[in-house]
């Protein structure tokens, strides 16, 4: 008698599918899900750091973004297994991330700012790697985010076999593991080895990630809220938590897998398990932080430190105004055709250079106000790693038009623009709430924005998934495509903006003091909770305007306040002044660039913008740090 | 003093809220104005931002000056052979609007997934929607109508019906070949391979359903599809009709195809336990009329051939 369970036979495909598809999905979605919670909770113990997750600090998206290269250079990448790509990938990214992070003593925060800089860089140029290679990439729309589905046992055999080695190294290590994460004092003064037993377990964590991305693709979150679940029921040992969260992970990704398959059969579409992990992992994580005190650390304020206190005066802001002149003219002038590159005489061929103006002008205008929108949430949030785009706001935007475009069915820019303001004012009326219960917590209140920004963006991408087709053409600038911008809209952003620049200016004095926390500018009898909501509005307001002609991941309301400040530009005129000029030439010379660069394909240039901005920022954290440790 | 801030922000606000509002008034006034309600016919220098119309244009005898992702069409749909001559504009979906208004266009033939970018064409030249694929409707009255639009835009309205007819023509030719075959009203599943675990398959209201109806054969899925007339589904799907055959449009490379049905799931699907799994060579399945024949011509071929090699 044949049981049908180990042998299936092979004319009853039902026996067969139990076997070879059922039985193995069960298995991955248990495994990998536990091997993404044992590698986050290894993470956060070594770094000391309750950011760190396969998904913080790039390591998942440096494995998918090594793999799609694979793809793409196809017979060639043959020579190596896909393992083998995705592990050089991930150790890539986490080794740069790595690198940040010792240079600033594993600042928690700092560390997953750098690895989030690192991810939207990767995920920006494996959208562009999409952009020319639709067809031979499409697998990455479902791969990329965690489809479960399986044929046979191979994924479930290598992810076991991953697993209980990576499970068994490291409660092995979990005396080492524990030393680390009481602190690197300690860990030597009883004779550890801190960086190479770090390295070693983050290796470990590295390569585990590496294998479950190679066999099921990105699933976010898992690592990261998993463990953070754990810690807060305060587990008594390190192996008791590595433990808690293998299993606890194992069961998040199974259950999400069901949810997922539930979905594809209720909606005719195929939903990978990824999208279900940030639809939930994310909302339940800002529940978990937001119930939970958490021991309060010093606040520390970047910059503020060495007593001297430099102020670039006009000198400064006339250098920016003549780059952005210039960058505006080559913008402007320069073009390239398939044929070469050639120089536009606005006499000469006026209807040429009419119709490049408004995409100019658009794209310099929405990096002003983008970057505006971000020194104004650094302000409100009090800390300096915020920005539109990491605390959500960005996404906050996207969500309000999407949502009015589908479900309402509005398709008018100006009705969208104004819906995208109600959704970024949304996200930041949340992202400050919990900031202002943890003000003292950057690294919860940075955690909190990510959180709510995966959350909005996986709602965008479902909705979108269900869209009717005008309205997904309609979205076209999700992808931060200027092609779209009119002159009057370009018109109507510029005056929108030069008010904004007005009442920040005409109450620069509360902005400023705003910057100093709760209690000094309420002490000068400022009515702080006016001021705040003012700034709150404004920043959600050009936010807004900008994510809809940049798309919501460009990057610049981060990178350009920060290149203001790293220039000590300091006085806040200077700083507002310096800060639009910094977003207006970052703006205009990405769209430029994704003009020209491949033409006649164009790359959007809110995409360049994501990818040079990132990269400008990586390079600056680490390069400030050096400039600090050698001072 | 906080009376006159308070006078500056209404008016900034104001001010913000009128300049806002005029985009709007602005745009909606601009179709209208625009030169696209003049009537076009015979034109010369036509840019065509899709696939689809592209090989329509080219079937009717018509050589555009320039089409989106002209070296696309190389690879995905091929036939009609597109001439060198013809300039690359840019991405379907985003297309490169300098290099358009440099090929000075007489005609822009769009469609409506393009809509938002209709003010900017039309800015260029006067602009023609014309949507094959992607409707939500029945995707083969689309693309007749589609067909006979194009024809009337360009002056090859006759040469719109003979390739109209042509299909006819070659579907009654391909369905009585099958017939002749034996293989009439085989269910057939016809799907795109997106992964190894991961289908395309085309259902109702698709070109291939059109196509696998005129030919006498059954659609075996049967299932919900999206606006363009496919349902991404799991391997699995495939058993659901233990009678069908599989065919798979091309290109598709055999460890692709080894990545579905050459797993221990996939050897145990009817269709490849019966060895009805045909891989076709390049067929676009979202195309116009020559796309269809080409189909139509490639699943008659393919099913043919097999059951004459196992046929006794």
């Amino acid at each position: 008698m044949r049981l049908g369970l180990f042998d299936p036979p092979e004319d009853v495909f039902a026996a067969v599918m139990f076997h070879y598809a059922t039985l193995p999905r069960i298995v991955v979605s248990l495994v990998a899900g536990a091997s993404l919670g044992l590698a986050g909770a290894a993470m956060q113990a070594v770094l000391r750091n309750p950011l760190a997750s396969p998904t913080t600090l790039g390591v998942s998206a440096g494995a998918q973004f090594a793999l799609a290269l694979a793809a793409l250079a196809g017979p060639a990448a043959t020579v190596l297994p896909r393992e083998a790509w995705s592990l050089c990938g991930a150790l890539a990214a986490t080794g740069l991330v790595y690198l940040i992070g010792r240079r600033t003593g594993f600042e928690p925060a700092r560390l997953a700012l750098a690895g989030m800089a690192i991810t939207l860089f990767l995920s920006a140029a494996s959208a562009a790697l999409i952009l020319f290679n639709e067809q031979q990439l499409a697998f990455l729309f479902l791969w990329g985010s965690g489809h479960l589905a399986q044929s046979d046992w191979t994924s479930a055999t290598i992810l076991i076999a991953a697993f209980v080695a990576a499970l068994a190294a490291l409660i092995a290590a979990s005396r080492a593991i524990g030393l680390l994460a009481v602190g690197d004092q300690l860990a030597a003064s009883v004779g550890l080895k801190t960086e190479t037993a770090r390295l070693a377990v983050l290796l470990l964590a590295v390569a585990l990630t590496a294998c479950v991305v190679t066999r099921i693709g990105v699933v976010g979150f898992v690592g990261l809220a998993i463990p953070a679940i754990v810690r807060l029921c305060r587990p008594r040992s390190v192996a008791r938590s590595l433990l808690a969260s293998a299993v606890l992970g194992g069961l998040a990704l199974f259950a999400a897998d069901a949810l997922a398959q539930l979905s594809s059969e209720l909606t005719g579409r195929l939903v990978p398990a990824g999208a279900v992990t940030a639809l939930f992992g994310a909302p339940v994580l800002f529940v978990l932080l937001s119930r939970t005190r958490l021991p309060a650390r010093p606040h520390q304020p970047a910059g503020h430190t060495d007593g001297r206190f430099h102020d670039a005066g006009l000198g400064l802001l006339a250098g920016l105004a003549a780059t952005l002149v210039v960058v505006a003219a080559a913008a402007l002038l320069i073009g390239r055709t398939g044929a070469g590159w050639e120089l536009l005489a606005p006499s000469g061929d006026g209807a040429l250079f009419l119709a490049r103006l408004p995409r100019v002008a658009g794209a310099l205008l929405a990096g002003a106000a983008i970057a505006l929108s971000g020194l104004l949430v650094q302000k409100i949030v009090g800390n300096d790693l915020a920005s539109p785009e990491l605390l959500g706001i960005s996404n906050g935007a996207a969500a309000g038009i999407v949502f009015s475009a589908l479900v309402l069915g509005v398709l008018s820019r100006t009705a969208l623009l104004l819906s995208g303001i109600v959704g970024a004012l949304g996200a930041t009326l949340v992202v400050l709430w919990f900031a202002r219960r943890h003000r003292d917590q950057i690294a919860a209140v940075l955690l909190a924005g990510i959180a709510l920004g995966v959350f909005l963006d996986s709602i965008i991408r479902i909705a979108l998934a269900t869209a009717s087709m005008q309205a997904v053409a309609l979205l076209t600038w999700l992808s931060g495509s200027s092609v779209l911008v009119s002159l009057p809209e370009v018109l109507g952003l510029g005056l929108l903006l030069a008010a904004t620049v007005a009442v920040v200016l005409a109450f620069r004095r509360p902005v400023a003091l705003i910057d100093l926390g709760a209690e000094v500018p309420q002490a000068l009898g400022l009515k702080v909770r006016a001021v705040q909501t003012g700034m709150l509005a404004l920043a959600a307001l050009l936010a807004s305007a900008a994510t809809m002609v940049i798309g919501p991941l460009s990057f610049v309301g981060l990178l350009a306040p920060h290149l203001a400040r790293a220039l000590r530009a300091r006085r806040l005129a200077v700083q507002v002044a310096a800060t639009l000029l910094l977003g207006a030439i970052v703006m205009t010379l990405s769209d430029f660039v994704g003009r020209v660069a491949m033409a006649p394909w164009q790359v959007p240039g809110g995409l360049v913008a994501g990818l040079v901005g990132s990269l400008g920022f990586i390079l600056l954290t680490s390069r400030r740090r050096v400039a600090g440790a050698g001072a | 003093m906080t009376r006159r801030f308070v006078c500056q922000l209404v008016f900034a606000a104001l001010a913000g809220l009128t300049l806002l509002a005029a985009p709007a008034g602005a745009r909606a006034a601009g179709p209208e104005a625009g030169p696209a309600s003049t009537p076009v016919s015979g034109k010369e220098r036509i840019v065509v931002m899709e696939w689809a119309g592209l090989e329509t244009l080219l079937a009717l005898g018509v050589t555009p000056v320039g089409a989106a992702d002209a070296g696309g069409y190389r690879e995905w749909v091929s036939t009609p052979a597109l001439p060198e001559a013809v300039a690359e504009v840019g991405s379907r979906q985003e297309p490169n609007l300098e290099e358009l208004a440099r090929l000075k266009p007489d005609l822009i033939l769009s469609h409506a997934h393009l809509r938002p970018l209709k003010g900017k064409l039309e800015a260029i030249a006067p602009v023609e929607d014309v949507t094959l694929n992607g409707t939500g409707t029945d995707t083969y009255e689309a693309v007749l109508e589609g067909t006979r639009r194009i024809g009337a835009l360009t002056g090859k309205a006759q040469a719109a019906e003979a390739l109209i007819d042509s299909a006819d023509t070659a579907f009654e030719a391909d369905a009585s070949k099958l017939a002749a075959a034996g293989l009439a009203g085989r269910s057939i599943y016809f799907v795109r391979i997106i992964d190894g675990n991961a289908l395309r398959v085309h259902g109702k209201g698709s070109v291939a359903g059109t196509v696998l109806s005129r030919l006498g054969l059954t659609n075996a899925y049967q299932g919900t599809v999206n606006e363009w007339g496919f349902a991404t589904v799991e391997p699995s799907a495939l058993a659901e009709d233990p009678k069908a055959a599989i065919v798979v449009a091309g290109p598709v490379r055999d460890d692709q195809m080894a990545a579905v049905f050459d797993t221990p799931l996939g050897r145990a699907l009817p269709a490849v336990r019966a060895k009805a799994v045909h891989g076709l060579p390049v067929t676009w399945t979202f195309g116009g009329i020559p796309s269809a024949i080409h189909m139509a011509d490639a699943i008659a071929a393919a099913l043919t051939q097999r059951s004459a090699e196992t046929g006794n």
